[in-house]
């Protein structure tokens, strides 16, 4: 932009336009651009947090499929792998809903009344991920963003900011009250909260 | 708080045992399927749309050009006849009048002191010259030359803005003094007595006359036509300093009158006295 801001003021007004007019048509990112250097991320945090193949699968053409329709509000974005990212992030836990509305998750409301699964030590790890994912579905949406976008991916509050669309204070708060619901949500599993639920 | 910390703690281990950083390699080779069958769909697309795009973008891209370069030597043309064109049109030279009249009517009132030299024609009398001089804004004297004869006459008016004849004509006292100073030998030059009076008689509509070219400036001629029916008096300003030259003036009775003015500008009170005669 300041390349066209000089140019206009060296150049006669007719060359400007020329410029200004040529240098338009460069507001498109290619593939590589755009894609390559985000590419290994987006599979892993889809993988990461769908774990499953064919829904990991749909998951990420579903993803491919928002970037081409959307490529135009990407390209103007001021930061567009932030924006993709947060696509993967969103159609993920899109799916982690889906999964639980389909009963292949535990809810967590009845997690308390399963048994054991530390101390009878047979509890499948597949169980354990159910009832997890469960309650990371159940959150509010931006809760579940947020807490996914710290958590597992590292993100910076003011990254998470960005992506959500909020102020940095807001992000901190999604985040907070998404890790207290789990917290309260998964007290039966974690170390700690065997001694809230005993008592 | 430590314990809310603890807790989170708990969470966040909980959440990254169960989501782990693992992508088995059967699920990345999905997917990387995936990402090469889009980017060929993205290049795909791309090269469709830039065929699309091109033809019709070069063409504007042309045309644009070429009715950028067209009007360019459109204004160029206009702006060279413009130049070139003498005289000029009707609409630049009633403009170049008005601002003419105008910078002549701030000339005369400001602070100057002029001689005037007028000769007077009249049809069936001898010839009168009348020399007039701005001595302050409060006095001019009229030389009177008429049949070979001599008079000198000083007038103060008390406001200088207003005309000297007005102001005769409403002062009571000296109505009679003045009557007898101010005869009818001096009604031709009223217009000439003090730049008030002069001001007003160059606020008319002036109309070019023509140019007279001289050693460093132009002489332009301009007659002024007034509202009232009069007939134009013609003058001729210097267009270097605005000031006018010469006036020429038709009379009802098949008269004429011919002012040549000169002017000093009022540096101080020696100046003005270099200019009263002695």
């Amino acid at each position: 932009m300041e390349d066209i801001r000089v140019q206009a003021v060296f150049y006669s007004p007719a060359s400007a336009i020329f410029f200004l007019g040529m240098d338009g048509m460069k507001e498109r990112l290619s593939y590589e651009e755009l894609i390559d250097p985000v590419r290994e991320r987006m599979m892993r945090i889809i993988w990461r947090v769908v774990r499953h193949p064919e829904e990991a699968e749909d998951t990420m053409q579903e993803v491919l499929t928002i970037i081409w329709k959307k490529r135009d509000r990407i390209f103007r974005h001021p930061n567009p792998q932030a924006l993709v990212l947060k696509i993967c992030v969103n159609a993920a836990v899109d799916t982690l809903r889906k999964q639980r509305r389909a009963g292949r998750s535990v809810d967590p409301e009845i997690i308390g009344r399963l048994p054991d699964p530390v101390a009878g030590s047979e509890r499948k790890k597949n169980e354990i991920e159910a009832m997890v994912k469960g309650a990371v579905g159940r959150l509010p949406r931006k809760q579940s963003l947020a807490v996914v976008m710290r958590v597992l991916e590292g993100r910076s509050y003011k990254e998470i900011a960005g992506a959500l669309g909020c102020r940095e204070a807001t992000a901190r708060t999604h985040v907070l009250r998404g890790r207290t619901k789990l917290s309260r949500w998964l007290s039966y599993l974690r170390p700690s909260g065997q001694d809230e639920v005993s008592r | 708080m430590r314990k809310n910390k603890q807790k989170h703690g708990d969470v966040d281990g909980l959440l990254k045992q169960v989501f782990p950083d693992n992508l088995p390699v059967e699920a990345e080779a999905k997917m990387s399927f995936q990402f090469d069958r889009f980017r060929k769909e993205w290049e795909k697309a791309e090269e469709a749309r830039d065929v699309r795009a091109s033809q019709p973008r070069r063409l504007s891209l042309a045309l644009a050009r070429i009715s950028l370069v067209a009007a360019s030597v459109s204004l160029i043309v206009l702006g060279l006849s413009l130049r070139s064109k003498r005289p000029p049109s009707a609409l630049a030279s009633s403009l170049a009048a008005v601002q003419k009249a105008a910078s002549v009517s701030g000339q005369v009132s400001g602070d100057r002191t002029m001689e005037c030299t007028v000769r007077l024609d009249k049809t069936g009398d001898p010839s009168s010259r009348y020399i007039i001089r701005w001595i302050s804004p409060l006095e001019t004297q009229v030389e009177v030359i008429q049949a070979g004869e001599t008079s000198v006459r000083t007038i103060r008016p008390r406001n200088p803005e207003r005309s000297v004849l007005a102001f005769i004509a409403k002062d009571g006292q000296q109505e009679t003094r003045v009557q007898a100073l101010l005869d009818a030998e001096l009604l031709p030059v009223e217009d000439l007595l003090n730049s008030s009076r002069l001001r007003r008689l160059l606020d008319g509509r002036w109309l070019p006359a023509g140019i007279e070219r001289t050693d460093g400036c132009d002489w332009e001629s301009f007659s002024i036509s007034k509202a009232s029916g009069e007939p134009p008096s013609r003058v001729t300003v210097d267009s270097c300093t605005f000031l006018p030259m010469k006036l020429e003036k038709d009379l009802d009775k098949g008269g004429k009158l011919e002012a040549v003015f000169r002017w000093i500008p009022r540096s101080g009170p020696a100046a003005v006295s270099r200019m009263i005669p002695s």
